[in-house]
């Protein structure tokens, strides 16, 4: 009888034992799968589970912060038809039949590819970039099939030299969203938030095929693509013998390059998207983070889109605005201005038909720039200008196309990066370094700015608080036009106001902090820097600059 | 790398009337009692490659497939042409790529890999030379630069299917020293549906020997025709041409045992399914489907005929549909060609 009840017992502790591992493999991981290829061989890729900098983990988590599950794997056999969207970051090695043949399979079956490429024979950490993208069969096949073409350029600034472009933190520039209505660059394009790029190769997109639609995503503004490889060292050549120059007849003339692009295929609903950058998702690049705060939030917002359209997930459902930065658009709509805390001041109705009446301004201030809000008893009818003055008397009159600095000496400055919009508000943006950090305005005025005797029209009786957020803005204005410096110095930078160390110091920079550069001294030996908050010169060997600081313009020391 | 020969365009043409010669004596001894009985191939859709130098289905010459299309039609098949700028039609139920002289592209070679993992079709005609005529009279000879062993669609399907082409020519080397690459395939055959009820011989043209991989395997691989066993797998035939006196060379040429000349695969969901065949002339109007006399439906070589049928019905999975006998008439042996040596010292040294 013992026997017996030990043999039920141990059938019994089977039975569950099995039960519970049948209900195991029952359960299946309904998750989209993102399948990242990595591994020294076949292509070299960036890794996502490589943390460092050069590593993609960081853009793994976006996707797994979507709802996906995110697996590595070798391109060295077919892809497992769970893939959903399979991401090839920087290949160092070139794409070979086999490889082509996976990926084309996978598309075939209706799966997505995020390909980041960079351009050939770019030198990357003492390798170079191989892809061989539009040798491979790959390259033919997205183009006919999705419209998207590669092109093997190096997109090229105007302050690029040949020693410059040989390391890659001295490529960085900015990519923008291109004006197509895209949903996945809505944002960017709205608050004029940019991409950064450390490198980039073009695109072409045929938007309209057979059963196919493509649309360029980010933007270059370059003085030329440059089509020879040569132009960049190599292990063995340490010394380029191509010059980078533009060769007419051979290289791309300037213009506006697509660096970033999306295509689909409409019957099998297979998805493609093509960087031509692949620094813009890694680590230490573009998704690079300053603690909690990414560094450069128009490549997390980007990034993070377009892995969710990859996804194929309903537009609700992509990341949108990440806390820590200022969103306001120039556009006349006060909808982004909520959540801010702001001190209105309002103003009593004067009489008259009321368009060019203030009825209330409210101000605040984040790490660049003042923001403006003004309302009008009426929706005004004209161009209009705003004027505010400062605590000291200066005022700074701001239209749709700057701003002009009057200072009480009589000396007047252009504000080119300074903005207003009229809609069913007024907007104004004025950056710090010519509104003032302080926290009050003496009083806002409104003009119409084809009034002969240009006097303001409108003033507030009082004057205007401007509290201080403790957010961030996105986006410099001034950055779009030079060349760009960063400080990568651990200690903080002292900016003076002359290029010398005996002139007093303005600020101190920290690590990260990117200006435009805008002269520098006969010697080279001090640059001239300005963004949104900051105006002054620093010494040259504590920037890291996007170009060659010989190519700037020599300024004289009273410059600024 | 690829070696070049030039001989008179004569001498090649003797060459291949001794190739017919000697298949017309092998066939006709059977060609009595040849019937056949094969699937009806209605609703089936079979895509042509051209864009690679391929044999045309369209084409009524001599190097033309029009007998086989035209049988394949007459069976119900739809006859379609492979367009490569887009990926291979759903409803193609079988892609033929009928001897090209150029390699296929990485990017067709990935649609046709796509195609076949979707459940696809394939039947490869290999040719191990290419023999062009020149504008000044003499006749170009080269080692075909499509399917190259270890390369391009090859390493797909032997890495998927365990099945591959050598980069060699089938011959038989005669006591005098010639070698002979024209000869009917009599060794071991298969068991297999493409061979059901072939009873005679098939014929080939000269030929590449098929490799592959009849392990156990996620795949299912079946040697179908091998050739005899004084065959072996010349890798230097353009030299032999070129000089006049090769042979066997260990290491190098391929060994004299089981040299496949067909091989039927497919994958583990027997979804999926190729056929190589080495030589490409075997489906050839004036080749493996030549007739005497002719220009009749009396063909020289029925073996190849009722093979080639059978292999396009287990490819699209036609094998077990009715059945439709097929009749023709017994062919009459028109040609009595005089063997002429293939290559001389004299056309040796006029080559060099």
């Amino acid at each position: 009888m013992r026997r017996i009840q030990w043999v039920v017992m141990i059938g019994l502790a089977v039975s569950l034992l099995a039960g519970g591992l049948g209900v195991g493999r029952a359960q299946q991981d309904t998750r989209p799968l993102v399948v990242v290829v990595e591994g020294r061989r076949p292509l070299d890729t960036a890794a996502m589970t490589n943390i460092g900098t050069v590593g993609i983990s960081q853009l793994a988590d976006q996707f797994r912060q979507l709802g996906a599950r995110v697996q590595f794997a070798r391109l060295d056999g077919p892809l497992s038809p769970e893939a959903r969207v399979v991401v090839i970051a920087r290949p160092l090695r070139s794409l070979r039949l086999l490889e082509t043949a996976y990926l084309w399979q996978h598309l075939v079956r209706g799966g997505a590819l995020l390909l980041a490429l960079d351009p050939e024979e770019f030198f990357l950490a003492g390798r170079n970039v191989r892809p061989r993208y539009n040798r491979s069969g790959l390259g033919p096949l997205i183009a006919q099939d999705y419209g998207l073409t590669v092109g093997d350029t190096f997109l090229t600034e105007p302050w690029y030299a040949g020693s410059s472009i040989q390391k890659l933190e001295n490529t960085y520039g900015l990519a923008f969203a291109e004006l197509s209505g895209e949903p996945i660059t809505a944002p960017l394009a709205q608050y004029d938030v940019p991409v950064w790029v450390w490198g980039a190769r073009s695109l072409a997109v045929d938007p309209l095929g057979v059963g196919s639609a493509a649309a360029p995503l980010l933007a270059v503004q370059a003085a030329y693509a440059e089509t020879n490889s040569g132009v960049f060292r190599t292990r063995a050549v340490p010394t380029p013998a191509v010059a980078l120059q533009y060769d007419a007849g051979t290289d791309l003339p300037g213009g506006l390059f697509t660096v970033a692009a999306r295509a689909m295929r409409t019957s099998s609903g297979a998805r493609i998207a093509i960087l031509g950058d692949s620094e813009l998702l890694q680590n230490g690049y573009g998704l690079a983070r300053d603690g909690a705060v990414v560094r450069y939030p128009g490549n997390a917002i980007f990034t993070g889109r377009l892995a969710a359209w990859l996804l194929g997930l309903p537009e609700e459902a992509w990341p949108s605005l990440p806390a820590g930065w200022t969103w306001i658009a120039l556009d006349g709509d006060p909808a982004d201005w909520e959540g801010q805390a702001l001190a209105p001041t309002s103003d009593e109705q004067e009489g008259g038909e009321g368009a060019y009446d203030l009825a209330e301004v409210a101000a605040f201030a984040d790490d660049r720039y003042l923001y403006l809000l003004a309302r009008t008893y009426n929706d005004p009818a004209q161009p209009v200008w705003l004027e505010l003055t400062r605590n000291d008397g200066a005022t700074v009159r701001i239209t749709a196309e700057g701003a002009l600095l009057s200072t009480p000496d009589g000396r007047q400055t252009a504000v080119p990066d300074a903005g207003l919009a009229v809609g069913s508000v007024l907007e104004a943006r004025v950056p710090l370094r010519v509104a003032g950090t302080g926290r009050a305005l003496t009083t806002v005025c409104l003009g119409v700015a084809e009034q002969a005797d240009a006097r303001p029209v409108d003033c507030l009786g009082r004057p205007l608080s401007v509290p201080v957020a403790r957010t961030r803005a996105p986006a410099d204005a001034l950055w779009e036009r030079h060349m760009l410096v960063t400080i990568y110095s651990t200690a903080g930078v002292y900016l003076r106001q002359g290029p010398s160390t005996s002139t007093p110091v303005q600020a101190t920079l920290r690590y990260g902090t990117t200006l435009a550069a805008l002269g520098r001294t006969a010697d080279g030996a001090w640059i001239r820097v300005q963004d949104a908050r900051y105006a002054g010169w620093v010494a040259a060997y504590l920037l890291t600059p996007n170009g060659d600081f010989s190519t700037l313009p020599v300024l004289s020391e009273s410059a600024g | 790398m690829t070696r070049v020969f030039r001989f008179r365009s004569l001498q090649f043409i003797s060459v291949m009337m001794v190739i017919v010669g000697i298949a017309i004596q092998a066939s006709s001894l059977q060609a009595g009692r040849f019937w056949q009985e094969v699937p009806r191939l209605d609703g089936v859709h079979i895509y042509f490659s051209e864009d690679n130098k391929e044999l045309s289905p369209f084409d009524r010459s001599d190097q033309g497939l029009s007998r086989l299309a035209g049988l394949l039609s007459s069976l119900g098949a739809q006859i379609e042409r492979l367009d490569w700028r887009r990926d291979i039609p759903a409803d193609a139920d079988l892609v033929v790529i009928a001897g090209p002289t150029k390699d296929l592209g990485d990017d067709q070679s990935a649609r046709l890999w796509a195609y076949l993992k979707a459940g696809g079709a394939l039947l490869v005609l290999a040719e191990p030379l290419t023999v062009t005529n020149t504008p000044e009279g003499s006749t170009l000879v080269e080692y075909n630069k499509a399917f190259q062993d270890g390369r391009g669609l090859m390493l797909l399907t032997w890495a998927d299917y365990g099945v591959s082409t050598r980069g060699d020519l089938v011959v038989e080397r005669e006591p005098q020293g010639e070698l002979t690459i024209g000869f009917v395939a009599s060794g071991r055959r298969a068991a297999h549906p493409i061979l059901e009820g072939i009873e005679g011989d098939l014929a080939f043209f000269g030929a590449r020997s098929i490799l592959f991989d009849a392990s156990i395997q996620p795949f299912s691989v079946t040697p179908l025709l091998f050739a005899g066993d004084e065959f072996y797998g010349e890798t230097a035939y353009i030299d032999y041409v070129q000089v006049g006196e090769i042979g066997y060379a260990a290491g190098q040429d391929t060994p004299p045992n089981l040299l496949a000349l067909a091989v039927a695969a497919e994958d583990a969901q027997r979804t999926s399914r190729i056929v190589i065949i080495g030589d490409r002339d075997f489906a050839t109007n004036g080749g493996g489907l030549r007739t005497s006399p002719p220009n009749t439906a009396a063909f020289v070589f029925p073996a190849n005929v009722q093979f080639l049928l059978q292999a396009v019905a287990w490819l699209v999975g036609a094998d077990g549909a009715a059945g439709v006998p097929l009749t023709f008439p017994t062919p009459m042996p028109t040609a009595t060609p005089a063997p002429s040596p293939v290559a001389t010292e004299e056309s040796a040294a006029e080559a060099e």
